[in-house]
C-alpha cells in the first residue's frame, strides 16, 4: 500500500516514548521535573530552565487551534493527501505548542478560526507510525 | 559604519548554466569592484545558507580575519548588517562583505538537505514544506490577534515589485496591485502565488566599512543609522 505521507525515517532516540505512545493511540508529552512544565517536541533538555530531568505523561488530547493555513497545493513531494488540506499549529490544553492537520471540517478560511476548540485524533500509517491528526472538539464546526 | 558597494551576481533569474557557488562569486566580485576595492582586500565574511563563511573564504583564496554564518532564515542578511556594525566598530575586520547565492530555481550545485530530526518527525508528516508553509502560520496568528487584513499583506508585494521595478536584472518587473495579488492563484492560505517570494537563482552582496576608512567607492557610501530586532516565541 502506497503512503499518502512522508514519514520518519528513523525517529530519534529522545522522541521514542511519544512514538511508542502514539502506537497505543496516546498522546504522550515530555514534561520537566524540574520546573514542572511540559514541552514539544521531545529533547534532552528542557526549554524552559534547561534541566535534563524529563519525564513522560498522557496529555488530554485537547487543545485548540493556534494558527492554521490552507494548503492548495503539494509542498512536498512525498505528502499525497489531495489538497486543499488544513495545515495546524496545534495549542495543547497542557501548555505545548505542535503542528498537525487539522480535518473533519470544511478548509475554507470563513469557517477556520484561531482558538477554535479542538481534540487528537489517531491515524495509524503503518505497524510503526501513528500520526495524531486534530478536529474540532465535541463536533463544533 | 558605511555600506560602501552592493551589487548581484551578473545575471538573475533562471541559470541552470550557473552554479549556487558561481552566483555566490559572482556577487562578491561584482560588490568589491562596485566598492572600489579588492577582493583581497576583505577581512571579514557574513553568510548563510548552504556556504559557510570557511567554503567562501575558502573558494575566494582569502583568510577572514573574522568570520559571521548566523543561519536563522531569509532575515539572516539582515540581522547580519547589525553583526558587521559592531565588527568593524570594534576592529574586528576592516572589510566586510554580507554575502549570498542561491540556485533556488535551477537547483544547480545544491546539497539536498536532509533534515529528518525535527521536520521529519514533526512537520513533513502533515504537509510541510518550504517557506510558504511556514511564514502563513505566523501571518494567519497575526491577522486574528492585531487584525491585520489580506489587503495590508498584500500591499507588501505591490511595494517590493515596485522596488523592483527599478532594477534592470531584476525577473519581474511590471507593476502589481493588491487587486492582482488576492486574485492571483491560493498557494497556502493566506498567501497567494504574488504574496510569495520568486524562487530564482541569484547571488547577491555587500560591502560595508568603518565610516573613517578612505573613500573608494564609486557610489557615494550609504551610512548605517540603527539597527533593531525582535524575536517570539
Amino acid at each position: 500500500m502506497e503512503l499518502e505521507r512522508p514519514l520518519p525515517q528513523p525517529i530519534t532516540p529522545e522522541a521514542k516514548p511519544y512514538w511508542d505512545g502514539l502506537r497505543e493511540q496516546k498522546l504522550m508529552l515530555p514534561r520537566c521535573r524540574a520546573c514542572h512544565r511540559a514541552f514539544f517536541y521531545p529533547r534532552v533538555l528542557c526549554p524552559h530552565c534547561h534541566a535534563s530531568d524529563i519525564e513522560w505523561f498522557q496529555a488530554s488530547g485537547r487543545g485548540k487551534l493556534f494558527s492554521f493555513e490552507i494548503g492548495y497545493q503539494t509542498f512536498n513531494k512525498a505528502f499525497k493527501v489531495k489538497p486543499p488540506f488544513v495545515l495546524a499549529m496545534i495549542e495543547l490544553e497542557e501548555g505545548p505548542r505542535m503542528m498537525s492537520n487539522l480535518i473533519g471540517i470544511e478548509p475554507d478560511p470563513k469557517k477556520i478560526r484561531c482558538d477554535m476548540p479542538v481534540e487528537v485524533v489517531f491515524e495509524k500509517q503503518t505497524d510503526e507510525i501513528t500520526l495524531p491528526l486534530f478536529r474540532p472538539a465535541g463536533g463544533a464546526r | 559604519m558605511c555600506i560602501v558597494g552592493v551589487e548581484e551576481s551578473d545575471e538573475l533569474g533562471t541559470l541552470p548554466h550557473k552554479s549556487q557557488l558561481t552566483l555566490h562569486l559572482e556577487a562578491v566580485r561584482n560588490a568589491v569592484r562596485d566598492a572600489g576595492l579588492k577582493v583581497s582586500d576583505v577581512d571579514g565574511i557574513f553568510t548563510a545558507g548552504q556556504h559557510s563563511p570557511a567554503t567562501i573564504g575558502e573558494a575566494l583564496g582569502i583568510a577572514p580575519r573574522y568570520v559571521d554564518g548566523t543561519t536563522v532564515g531569509g532575515c539572516s542578511f539582515i540581522i547580519m548588517v547589525g553583526h558587521a556594525l559592531v565588527a568593524l566598530h570594534h576592529g574586528l575586520c576592516d572589510v566586510a562583505v554580507v554575502c549570498h547565492g542561491e540556485s533556488g530555481r535551477s537547483g544547480v550545485g545544491v546539497t539536498p538537505r536532509r533534515d529528518t530530526a525535527i521536520p521529519g518527525q514533526y512537520e513533513a508528516p502533515f504537509g510541510f514544506g518550504g517557506a510558504s508553509t511556514m511564514f502563513g502560520m505566523i501571518t494567519t496568528r497575526h491577522m486574528h490577534e492585531h487584525g491585520t487584513t489580506l489587503e495590508q499583506w498584500a500591499q507588501v508585494a505591490v511595494s517590493t515589485r515596485q522596488w523592483a521595478a527599478l532594477n534592470p536584472k531584476a525577473k519581474n518587473r511590471e507593476p502589481i496591485t493588491i487587486a492582482d495579488v488576492l486574485n492571483s492563484r491560493p498557494v497556502c492560505y493566506p498567501f497567494n502565488l504574488l504574496n510569495i517570494c520568486l524562487v530564482t537563482d541569484a547571488g547577491e552582496r555587500w560591502c560595508s566599512r568603518a565610516p573613517t576608512a578612505p573613500r573608494t567607492a564609486r557610489r557615494s557610501p550609504s551610512t548605517c543609522a540603527g539597527r533593531a530586532r525582535r524575536r517570539s516565541t
